[in-house]
């Protein structure tokens, strides 16, 4: 049942050229939908960012409160990671071209990942 | 007849002018902000001529400084404060590095400092004459840009941001607004974060932003830039977001 929901999105914003439902708990990307060629160590990546990144609970690794979006651009990338604090251990890993619609395709991708976490 | 315009004779007169003020033994040069700290402090390297030892009580923290030919030879000492990792060092004008390490650090040290006072004294044997230093003229450029200039990227949204702390060389060299949160970040946070985040994506030195919807707070973000030796930690507006994005992917 993932699947669609990653390929809705994808469809919705060509910007996003990578999507990854990961388990932050275990570190590992259940499923991914890509269109460049994103090797495993690749999206293995991705998820290490965002659980370091998202850091423990109980100790954000940057702040004084637990995200729930993360943004990372670099020159010629955006990674974006969305989780809820509902669902800490469900992350949406997301990378995307820069002229991604930021405020729209974040709102979609955090609808995404609810009907994922609901699903589960 | 004196020159009326050469600038001994404006110093000359300046000199005979001032009435100046004495706390433990030390003149006071600046009293809270008048003039400025940083500006007083490098006006009286620029003052001297003969090379001497100058003592500067920046607040609680001591400073010793070389000082000769209206420039900075080195930083001798400092106590009371961070050291620096120039301190003992003979400075260069030649050594970019070194220039703005030590801008940023004078910056740092006398911001929103209370009370500067100088003492003079003997010069302490340090280094060669032929050893030059950096003129004032050299030290103030940096240091008026690293404590004004935002990066270029966040100058179209400089709007949507509220509080800024900005890092040159490892020092803070600026800040604006309610600033607490965002330097503790820099000084708990970043390092260990920086170096994690390198190990899983090696890219050294590439300009990264990274920003967190609720690092502050409760829909109150914070973000991070580093472009080189800069580092900028600051808080902005949620909703501008998108355009922080744009702006950063433009410069």
């Amino acid at each position: 049942m993932t699947m669609p929901h990653l390929d809705n999105l994808q469809d919705q914003h060509p910007a996003c050229e990578t999507l990854a439902f990961a388990d932050l708990s275990t570190r590992m990307v259940l499923v991914s939908n890509t269109t460049t060629p994103l090797t495993r160590e690749g999206l293995d990546a991705l998820c290490a960012e965002a659980a370091m990144t998202f850091g423990p609970d109980d100790k954000p690794a940057l702040g004084n409160t637990p995200s729930e979006t993360v943004i990372i651009a670099t020159a010629g990338q955006i990674r974006i990671y969305l989780r809820t604090i509902a669902a800490p251990q469900d992350a949406l890993c997301c990378v995307c071209a820069p002229d991604v619609d930021m405020a729209a395709f974040v709102s979609d991708a955090r609808a995404c990942l609810k009907k994922i976490s609901d699903a589960g | 007849m004196p020159d009326k315009h050469s600038p001994l004779f404006a110093k000359l007169t300046a000199l005979a002018a001032e009435n100046p003020t004495f706390r433990d033994g030390a003149r006071v040069i600046s009293d809270h902000g008048k003039p400025p700290p940083l500006v007083a402090l490098l006006a009286e390297i620029d003052n001297t001529v003969l090379e001497r030892t100058l003592v500067f009580r920046v607040d609680n923290a001591v400073l010793r400084v070389a000082a000769a030919g209206r420039r900075l030879r080195s930083v001798i000492d400092i106590t009371g404060a961070p050291d620096n990792a120039l301190a003992g060092q003979m400075l260069s004008q030649d050594n970019p590095d070194m220039v703005n390490g030590i801008c940023a650090f004078l910056a740092q040290l006398c911001k929103n400092a209370a009370q500067v006072t100088v003492q003079i004294m003997p010069a302490t044997p340090i280094g060669s004459p032929s050893e030059a230093g950096i003129s004032v003229k050299t030290l103030e450029a940096p240091a008026d840009h690293a404590t004004n200039a935002l990066p270029d990227f966040l100058i179209p949204v400089a709007d949507a941001v509220t509080a800024t702390v900005q890092i040159v060389g490892g020092d803070i060299t600026a800040t604006s607004g309610q600033t607490a949160a965002l330097e503790q970040i820099w000084r708990d946070q970043f390092d260990a974060f920086h170096n994690r985040q390198k190990a899983i994506f090696p890219q050294p030195d590439a300009p990264m932003l990274v920003c967190l919807d609720h690092a502050l707070g409760q829909d109150k973000p914070a973000a991070i830039a580093s472009i080189g030796n800069q580092v900028i930690v600051f808080a902005h507006d949620p909703a501008r977001i998108g355009d922080i994005m744009t702006a950063w992917h433009s410069s």
